[in-house]
């Protein structure tokens, strides 16, 4: 899929996906040995969107897995379609009539019926969900485990046999093996702890918010119709808010709402009206919001103190050994 | 290189990092696909494979920095030869200097010694073989903590005969100043070699350290929090407040998720007849899904009256910051404080950050903190005032306190009719049982309307009773 991690790189910012080198590393690693990739991370940094933009740079399809609590087998697997079984033995009933005619005891009738067992338990009635999907697809796909931390303990052992082996039983038919290794990507928000058995088949990838020239560089990318000096200061100012001590903090894809409303606002620089009035796109709680108004008028004065020139002259030192 | 490697899986498990078998396979297999001359590649490929827990990262990042890394950064600059460096002046005068420097050098040639040649060609492989080979004469392996430290380096800094290095020096110096450097520039050039010594110095102590963190990595951090956590409250120093929220908040944490595993197994109610066959109309009536009831659970509602005098104020500290870190357990909390007087320190809980609002109501913003303890005055206060605060048969009502009530009325009756109306009376005690009810303490009084008591002397037994309250 890649041949090296500045091809995975280059891939995916053709897709507008800045990675650095980490994420790049990680999703090399996972493409060569064929493992799957836990990625973990804060709100909003972009663990789903990685999966996605894999996907398209590799030009394979996406399938996606939303888990949630309670999610089962039957909803992630395969489901029989019992309704369909229904449907069709109550329009073969003269079918079965004939198959019966004939039998003289209750035994042979059984047996006659229990030979046209597979026609009901085949892939016809099989209905196949997203993990089923990823195995028996004929193309290579990238599989999307969403919010793995959302789903009961029990679902994740039950995806270990599908993570090591790639290969799912269904007593009826008998086991599926994938044609295709399937690249797996899982996504977790922290909400609890995965159980060591699943987090030892993946390779761990750590995603945190970007740093000042990353952001600036997505946000560029992302929001290309944004003046240079407003995109400057706005992520400055986001980077600056992100230590602060917070409710929520903005993620990136609130940066980039931000950077989309003040540009529609035609807002210049952060030291406008506007852009009071639009901070609640990055802050989602009052009294964050408060707190940032605060950190915004500082902000905008020193910024007002750098482009008055009040430069610092440093000194010259004329030490011929230092 | 593989064992290299391995021995590094081997420093990450004495840590307390959990790496299995088939972790370290990864490991080398990861190596395997990427170029080694990159460092920070090799670094993020090895956490990728090895490091799973997010709280294990720091420490992974640390011990390989520890352990794949040079003494580069410590030893500074001496990266040059002297002379060379002296040449790059450009002026004439500086290129005479130089030349005279590197005669000098070569005449002593015998005389001087590798370390300090090394030192004055800016030698840093050099010096740093030097280094570890002098420490493994001075029996480095055998540091074990901190106070070794200091001797050790000065062992290996005896090994590699520093002073001798420093005597060299000197003989140059006055080589040099006998050949007529100006006195100026000898000078100037002596505070860099000093420097440099200086810094040969720091790094054998850097050295030391590192190896001690290597080691021990996990025990250094480790001993500060489990000390923390059976540390009597009442002892503590600022600082360790300021540690001890850290771990506050991590139990928490850790308890929350344990209540929630514990819920959801509780959840599963009776079969619901109506609502099977709803869902099953569309198999023909055929029962394929079952449907069962949510068992609706009570959250606890929860009044905590807060003695906030001198002696208790740790307990209560923490003992609030643990219920409000785990507010949605709870469906209601509400708290009270006292010295003398009582009030409701709620709404600062609204209003404030968990830590700050502690503060608040901590120091006199609530109530009067000068004041002498008077719990029988509180307990007035509140069944006057705050009596509807208990929903009946829902409110657990946990007081904290060590119940010294400077010989004031007890008004052990406000207490009694709270445990009628409430579903539960706990009390909280930073003092051990064997001193209830001497001296000045009443808790003797008080006891017949309590249901349970704990003795609450450190943060593990705070986190038992939270656990207790939540889970029964």
């Amino acid at each position: 899929m890649f041949s090296s991690i500045d091809n995975v790189i280059e891939k995916l910012s053709k897709q507008k996906y800045i990675a650095d080198r980490r994420i790049g590393t990680l999703v090399y690693l996972a493409d060569k040995l064929g493992k799957p990739i836990l990625v973990e991370g804060p709100a909003g940094v972009g663990k789903t969107d990685l999966a996605k933009m894999i996907a398209q740079a590799s030009g394979r399809e996406l399938i996606r897995l939303q888990c949630y609590e309670g999610l089962d087998e039957a909803k992630a697997l395969y489901e029989w379609e019992y309704s369909k079984q229904l449907l069709y033995t109550q329009i073969l009933k003269d079918k079965i009539g004939e198959v019966m005619t004939g039998a003289k005891t209750l035994d042979e009738a059984v047996n006659r019926i229990y030979k046209q067992d597979d026609v009901f338990f085949s892939e016809k009635f099989l209905l196949p969900r997203p993990l089923l999907k990823a195995i028996e697809s004929k193309e290579p796909t990238v599989l999307l485990i969403d919010e793995i931390d959302k789903a009961d303990s029990e679902f994740e052992a039950f995806l270990l046999e599908v993570l090591s082996d790639f290969q799912v039983s269904v007593p009826e038919i008998g086991t599926i093996k994938a044609k295709h290794t399937p690249f797996v990507v899982l996504t977790s928000n922290n909400a609890r702890e995965l159980s060591d058995a699943i987090k030892r088949r993946c390779l761990h990838l750590y995603i945190d918010f970007p740093d000042l020239s990353r952001e600036l560089e997505i946000v560029r990318l992302k929001v290309p119709e944004a003046g240079e000096k407003l995109l400057k200061e706005l992520v400055e100012f986001v980077q600056e808010i992100r230590k602060k001590d917070l409710k929520k903090t903005p993620s990136i894809s609130e940066t980039l709402d931000w950077a989309r409303a003040l540009t529609l606002l035609n807002a210049k620089g952060l030291g406008e009206e506007q852009v009071q009035a639009t901070l609640n796109t990055i802050l989602k709680y009052e009294g964050d919001i408060q707190k940032a108004q605060r950190e915004l008028e500082h902000f905008v004065a020193k910024k007002r103190a750098e482009q008055a020139g009040i430069v610092v002259p440093e000194q010259e030192k004329k030490d011929f050994l230092n | 290189m593989d064992d290299k490697i391995l021995e590094f899986v081997g420093i990450l498990r004495k840590n307390g990092i959990r790496v299995s078998a088939a972790e370290s396979i990864d490991a080398l297999q990861v190596l395997e696909e990427i170029a080694l001359e990159e460092r920070g590649v090799v670094k993020d490929a090895l956490r990728g494979a090895l490091v799973k827990r997010r709280i294990d990262v720091r420490p992974f990042d640390e011990l390989f920095d520890l352990y794949f890394s040079q003494l580069g950064e410590v030893l500074g600059d001496p990266t040059e030869d002297l002379a060379n460096r002296l040449l790059k002046g450009g002026t004439p005068e500086l290129e005479n200097l130089s030349k005279l420097l590197q005669g000098t050098i070569s005449e002593l040639e015998g005389e001087l010694s590798e370390l300090t040649d090394a030192l004055l060609r800016g030698d840093r492989s050099k010096i740093e073989q030097m280094i570890r080979e002098a420490s493994e004469e001075a029996n480095i392996g055998e540091v074990q903590n901190v106070l070794q430290l200091g001797r050790v380096a000065n062992r290996i800094r005896q090994a590699l005969n520093l002073d001798g290095v420093e005597v060299e020096l000197n003989k140059l110096k006055e080589r040099l100043k006998g050949k007529g450097m100006p006195e100026d520039k000898l000078e100037e050039i002596f505070r860099h070699l000093e420097a440099r010594l200086e810094r040969l110095r720091e790094a054998v102590r850097e050295f030391v350290q590192r190896q001690l963190e290597l080691h021990h990595y996990e025990d250094l951090n480790k001993m500060r929090d489990s000390h923390l956590l059976n540390r009597p409250l009442y002892q503590l120093s600022a600082e360790d407040v300021q540690r001890m929220k850290d771990v506050v908040q991590r139990l928490a944490e850790r308890l929350k998720s344990l209540i929630q595993i514990k819920r959801k197994h509780l959840k599963r109610g009776k079969f619901d007849v109506k609502k099977t066959i709803r869902k099953n109309m569309q198999h023909g009536g055929v029962p394929f899904e079952l449907v069962f009831n949510d068992r609706v659970i009570d959250k606890p509602d929860i009044v905590v009256l807060c003695d906030i005098s001198d002696s208790v104020r740790n307990v209560s500290r923490f003992f609030l910051q643990f219920v409000f870190s785990l507010q949605e357990l709870f469906n209601r909390v509400r708290s009270f404080v006292f010295v003398a007087e009582l009030g409701e320190a709620t709404r600062l809980f609204q209003e404030f950050e968990i830590t700050q609002a502690i503060e608040k109501s901590l120091w006199g913003d609530v109530v009067n903190t000068y004041a002498h303890s008077n719990y029988g005055l509180a307990f007035e206060m509140f069944h006057r005032d705050h009596f509807s605060a208990i929903r009946s048969e829902k409110t657990h009502v946990i007081v904290i306190g060590d119940g010294r009530n400077n010989y004031n009325k007890a008004n052990e009756w406000v207490l009694r009719e709270i445990q009628n109306k409430a579903k539960s009376v706990v009390w909280l005690n930073p003092e051990s049982r064997s001193s209830w009810g001497y001296g000045d303490s009443e808790m003797l009084k008080y006891l017949p309307y309590v249901d349970k008591t704990y003795h609450c002397g450190s943060l593990e037994d705070l986190s038992h009773v939270i656990d207790e309250l939540i889970t029964e």
